[in-house]
Order: structure tokens, then C-alpha cells, then sequence
């Protein structure tokens, strides 16, 4: 299947989304390009952009560039950018394409409620990785010492 | 992707690490260094440092040595990063073989095979992967883990939070390590920060018990 057949669809006030399918290359991200910076210029100011990836099996490297040239563009018009994938290969290449990109708005997940948790936040994705390891890691120290306590 | 602009004192000190790393654990890659260096400057760059040493430090003390590695490199591998997943995985295959004489189920190639599955599908050859009884406990900790990640559970028990802290440092690192992760090959493994992998002799023995058991099972 063709993934452009799927167009950016303006899903809200704030939203548009883009839903990708099979086999992602470098010609398709080309040409979905121009449609989808149109669609956000069109987002009012913090707007929403929702990649969803999760029916897209490849990516090839070419096309994890273009996708990073995209977000560039994304990120100078100050939206915030899910990246929703289902595959491990997948969700690597959005992690290629946001650091890539050295977009702090934007966000590979993997359901839809970390997607939105994301798009209505206001964290930078530096910082959220940073707090989200740091706190992990506390609650663990803080169980495994009060188990030993117990113990 | 445009390389790293860095200082020259940065980029000493990222080569710096880079050569200790190789003569200490017989593999690293600069690129990694350099990127995380630039991308997260020298602060953060030491705490994300610090994280994994005490994430590390936590697997070791909770469930030992060769597990310890195993869930590291199945927590960067949902992360589609094939740099940690394939290295940890490695080095949990050759302490195993090293140790106990054995071929583990979980190793580089493997962890290549599942990247391009669905995650629930992915899961469930992991499981069968793991179907022998002694890895029952690897089994139990991975798909705690893997319950963690798809949000169907909260961290409730000290083991979950344990996994949530691997889980999460390690998806802070993929944002450095991905941009070798993506492409890596499997066979270009190697034991990042972990000395097994100067044994280059240990090395060659289990890719020859590896292969001959391929041609075995062929």
C-alpha cells in the first residue's frame, strides 16, 4: 500500500495527524513532505503533530533522514511531534529521526496515551529522559534499602 | 545525520573514553561518545554515566551477573537500539558460555530477529526462547518488564521498580547510542564496558560453538 494515500488529516483545532504504512523510503517522505509542512503552518501556535507509525514494517535509513529533515522544519514552527511505533526496529528509527532532528519537542511512544500524555505536556525530551531514569532509579534504591531494612 | 561539532578539549575526552574502553572491555565506537557528549553536554553526559552504573549495579546485586546484562539489552532492545541490545546480550552470552558452558538462547542474531516483529509478537518468542527451566527467572523478569513498558502494569513490587530503573535509564541512553544502534550489524557486536569482551579466545570459541550448533540443528 501506498503510504502517502494517507494524507495529513487535521484531526483538532491543534492536532494533525499522519498515518504511515509497509515500507517507508526515502521518494515518499519526499513527497509527503510539502503536504505535511502545509498542514503545519496551518496549526496554530504549540500545535500537535501525531506520527503514527505503528502499520509501518521498514524504514529505511534514507527515509529516517528525510523524516529528520522534516522534523527540523516541525520543530522552527514550535509544534510537539509523537512519533507512535509498534515495532522495535520502528521505534529505534524515530529515536534516529527525533535525535536527528535535535527537535526537544518531539517524542518516539508506544500507545496512544503516552502519545497524548507527550502532545499536552510541556517538557523537553532531554529532560523528561533525564527525570524519568533519575526518579526510576530513586524508587528503586529507596525499595531495595527498605527491603533490606525489613530483612 | 550531521556529525557532532565538538571542542578539541571534548573531543579528547571522548577519545579518551573511546581508547580506555577498547583496551579495558576490546570494543567501543567513538560516535557514540561524541554524540552523547554533544548532544547532552559534560553534566548530564556524567549523570547518565552514573545511572547506568547504578542500574547496573542494582540488576548485579538482585538477580547476578549474566541476568543483570541480559535485561539491559532486552530494555535497549525495545528501543530498536541494536548497539546496547546486541552488546549486552553478547556479553550475557559469553559470561554464560564462559561460566557454565553453555549457548544461551539470547544472543546478538537472536535480538536481530525480533527488531522487526510486532512487541506482543516479539514477546512471545521471547518467552519460548526462554521456555527451559533455567531461565525461568530471566523469563518471569523480562515479561514483568515487558508488562511495565506497554503500560498494562505500574511498578508496585521492589523487582518492578528495579525493572522500571532499567527500563528507563536505558531508554535515556538509546537517544545517544541510536545513532549507531540503527544500523549496527549483529556479528559487529561487542561487550560495551564490560572486560569479558577482551577475551577475543572466549570470543571465537563461542561464535565456533554457536555456528557448529547452527549446523547441527540444519
Amino acid at each position: 500500500m501506498d503510504p502517502c494515500s494517507d494524507q495529513p488529516e487535521r484531526v483538532s483545532a491543534r492536532r494533525v495527524r499522519v498515518r504511515l504504512e509497509g515500507v517507508l523510503d526515502r521518494d515518499q517522505i519526499d513527497q509527503l513532505r510539502p503536504k505535511l509542512l502545509d498542514a503545519i503552518d496551518r496549526l496554530p501556535r504549540r500545535g500537535e503533530l501525531l506520527l503514527d507509525l505503528v502499520e509501518v514494517t521498514e524504514c529505511a535509513i534514507a527515509a529516517c533522514r528525510a523524516l529528520a529533515l522534516v522534523q527540523r522544519k516541525v520543530r522552527a514552527s514550535g509544534a510537539r511531534t509523537a512519533y507512535l511505533t509498534a515495532r522495535a526496529r520502528i521505534h529505534g528509527a524515530a529515536w534516529w529521526i527525533v535525535h536527528a532532528s535535535r527537535d526537544p519537542h518531539a517524542m518516539p511512544v508506544i500507545h496512544m496515551d503516552q502519545a497524548e500524555q507527550w502532545l499536552q505536556g510541556d517538557a523537553q525530551r532531554l529532560d523528561e529522559l533525564h527525570a524519568r531514569s533519575t526518579r526510576a532509579i530513586e524508587r528503586a534504591r529507596h525499595r531495595c534499602a527498605q527491603e533490606g531494612v525489613e530483612r | 545525520m550531521t556529525g557532532p561539532q565538538l571542542s578539541l578539549p571534548k573531543r579528547l575526552a571522548a577519545r579518551a573514553l573511546h581508547t580506555a574502553l577498547q583496551l579495558t572491555c576490546g570494543g567501543s565506537r567513538l560516535e557514540v561518545h561524541e554524540e552523547a557528549i554533544v548532544a547532552l553536554g559534560w553534566r548530564r553526559f556524567l549523570e547518565l554515566s552514573q545511572n547506568a552504573f547504578l542500574v547496573l549495579k542494582m540488576l548485579k546485586e538482585r538477580y547476578g551477573e549474566i541476568d543483570a546484562q541480559f535485561i539491559i539489552g532486552i530494555a535497549a532492545m525495545w528501543n530498536g537500539c541494536g548497539y546496547c541490545g546486541y552488546g549486552h546480550a553478547l556479553t550475557g552470552a559469553l559470561l554464560t558460555f564462559r561460566d557454565h558452558g553453555r549457548l544461551h538462547p539470547l544472543d546478538p542474531h537472536v535480538l536481530a530477529e525480533l527488531l522487526p516483529l510486532e512487541s506482543d509478537d516479539a514477546m512471545v518468542r521471547l518467552a519460548e526462547l526462554l521456555a527451559d527451566d533455567r531461565d525461568a527467572s530471566l523469563r518471569r523478569l523480562i515479561a514483568r518488564m515487558y508488562e511495565l513498558r506497554a503500560g498494562r502494569a505500574v511498578p508496585e513490587t521492589t523487582d518492578d521498580h528495579v525493572l522500571d530503573a532499567a527500563l528507563q535509564t536505558w531508554t535515556w541512553y538509546v537517544e545517544c547510542s541510536i545513532v549507531v544502534g540503527l544500523t549496527i550489524q549483529p556479528e559487529d557486536a561487542f561487550c560495551p564496558g564490560h572486560r569479558v569482551g577482551r577475551d577475543k579466545a572466549l570470543l571465537a570459541r563461542y561464535r565456533h560453538a554457536r555456528a557448529s550448533r547452527a549446523v547441527v540443528a540444519r
